[in-house]
């Protein structure tokens, strides 16, 4: 009986650690779906304009997280959920959400978009990707997270893995403002290193399908009312909805909000330093799809890196026995 | 205006004031008292109950010290840790349960030399 017992506390908690698994891993799935959805949307009307690039990245952004914050709004509603965000938005967990919304949302995006502009694509691709790397030093260092040797070589693999994937040779012409490049890069990567943290942290005594919906809604209340006036974008925004860029932009909601979601919810199942890294293995599933959808054939770089990245994931992910205990405090 | 704590939150709470009076609380005790309280809203089901306990276990929040099968249903008695305790601070003063965190907060101590 004894034994019945623990192997049924055994089985129900490595349940659950599965879950986690599973949810990072449609995180990745679903948020390259999304990159493939967005970037046939930035070859369209209005955001296909060379003069307004920059600008089109912002706005395409703003747009993509409102209707993912209404879709999940949505779907908190459906759940039953509602009145958990109040609740969380007036506790002290809400201001720690809202500080990791304005890091990861505008913050990040405006430093990713910046860095590409000043440093160059290939560069900031290399420094953003480090992000998952961030986020488990800081986990370790300040939710005492948890990981073995195997996880973390699987973790530093699964970065490397998406540096190679999307490594561009540099040119070698080095603009004047390339040093400040770098800086806007690296704050990108901050940026959504500390979002995983925070959200941990957050989601400790918050419900993580409740901490997305405030992350969300915040970020998207931050992009209008200060990045996209400060770009003077509202003109293209409005003119950003066509019809045709709209069945776009709601499946890209919709696709999103199940990223997100998922995210969070490994990231609270699974620890920072796994969930960040398995979400990492979206270029995966971005060459995938690119593949089937356009036809795209994958470069050896992206195959390589493609390959350093599953076998990453797999050490992530291949013993959910460590993840019965996330953390490790001194009672 | 007072506002409950959220679900997951007050759940914790629970845990421990009962730890604080070195008294176990059990699955079945979580679930009847917040149905008492959130039962009136549809995300208020055992399901998600049981998910958040286990979400506290695994960040060490709470401490799973016996199980037993009742119904072919687990049944485990909780208490909380040092590190669930330390997060009794983040309780807003404008929460419902704040007043009741008040008489167990010097207490603390107690619980943390029964731990150790």
């Amino acid at each position: 009986m004894l034994e019945t017992v623990a192997s049924l506390t055994l089985k129900r908690d490595l349940h659950y650690a599965k879950r986690g698994i599973g949810n990072c891993l449609i995180s990745g799935i679903t948020w390259g779906m999304d990159a493939v959805l967005l970037g046939y949307l930035l070859t369209k009307y209005p955001f296909n304009d060379p003069n307004t690039a920059m600008q089109a990245s912002l706005i395409a952004a703003c747009i993509h997280t409102g209707f993912s914050s209404f879709f999940i709004l949505l779907y908190n509603f459906y759940t039953g959920k509602t009145k958990e965000f109040g609740r969380c938005l007036f506790s002290k967990m809400g201001v720690l959400i809202i500080i990791s919304a304005v890091l990861s949302g505008p913050v990040a995006m405006s430093g990713y978009l910046l860095g590409i502009n000043m440093a160059g694509a290939s560069y900031t691709a290399v420094i953003t990707s480090s992000y998952p790397a961030i986020g488990t030093i800081l986990a370790v260092m300040f939710l005492k997270e948890k990981l073995n040797k195997r996880t973390l070589i699987g973790i530093l693999l699964c970065v490397a893995g998406a540096i190679i994937t999307g490594y561009v040779s540099p040119t070698n012409t080095v603009h004047s403002t390339f040093y400040l490049g770098v800086v806007f890069a690296f704050i990108a990567a901050l940026g959504w290193g500390l979002e995983g943290v925070f959200g941990a942290y957050a989601m400790d005594v918050v419900d993580p399908e409740i901490a997305i919906s405030v992350r969300q809604t915040v970020s998207f209340l931050m992009y209008i009312f200060f990045v996209i006036p400060f770009i003077n974008g509202f003109e293209l925004l409005v003119h950003s909805f066509t019809a045709s860029n709209v069945l776009v932009l709601i499946a890209a909601g919709i696709v999103c909000s199940v990223s997100y979601i998922s995210w969070y919810l490994g990231l609270s199942m699974t620890g920072v330093g796994r969930a960040m890294a398995l979400n990492i293995t979206y270029p995966i599933w971005v060459i995938i799809l690119d593949w089937l959808i356009n036809g795209v054939h994958a470069s050896p770089n992206l195959i390589i890196g493609c390959l350093v990245i599953v076998f990453g994931a797999i050490l992530v992910s291949g013993n959910p026995k460590g993840m019965l205990t996330l953390r490790e405090y001194k009672e | 205006m007072k506002m409950k704590l959220p679900m997951k939150f007050r759940m914790l709470q629970l845990i421990c004031e009962r730890s604080i009076q070195l008294k176990i609380i059990n699955t079945d005790e979580i679930i009847k008292l917040i149905k008492l309280e959130y039962g009136n809203e549809r995300q208020c089901c055992t399901k998600t109950i049981k998910t958040h306990i286990l979400a506290l276990k695994s960040v060490g929040l709470i401490a799973e010290i016996h199980v037993c099968q009742k119904e072919n249903q687990l049944i485990s008695e909780y208490k909380s840790t040092r590190a669930g305790i330390n997060k009794m601070k983040l309780i807003p003063n404008t929460a419902e349960s704040y007043k009741e965190w008040l008489p167990f907060k010097g207490q603390v101590g107690v619980l943390v030399n029964h731990n150790s």
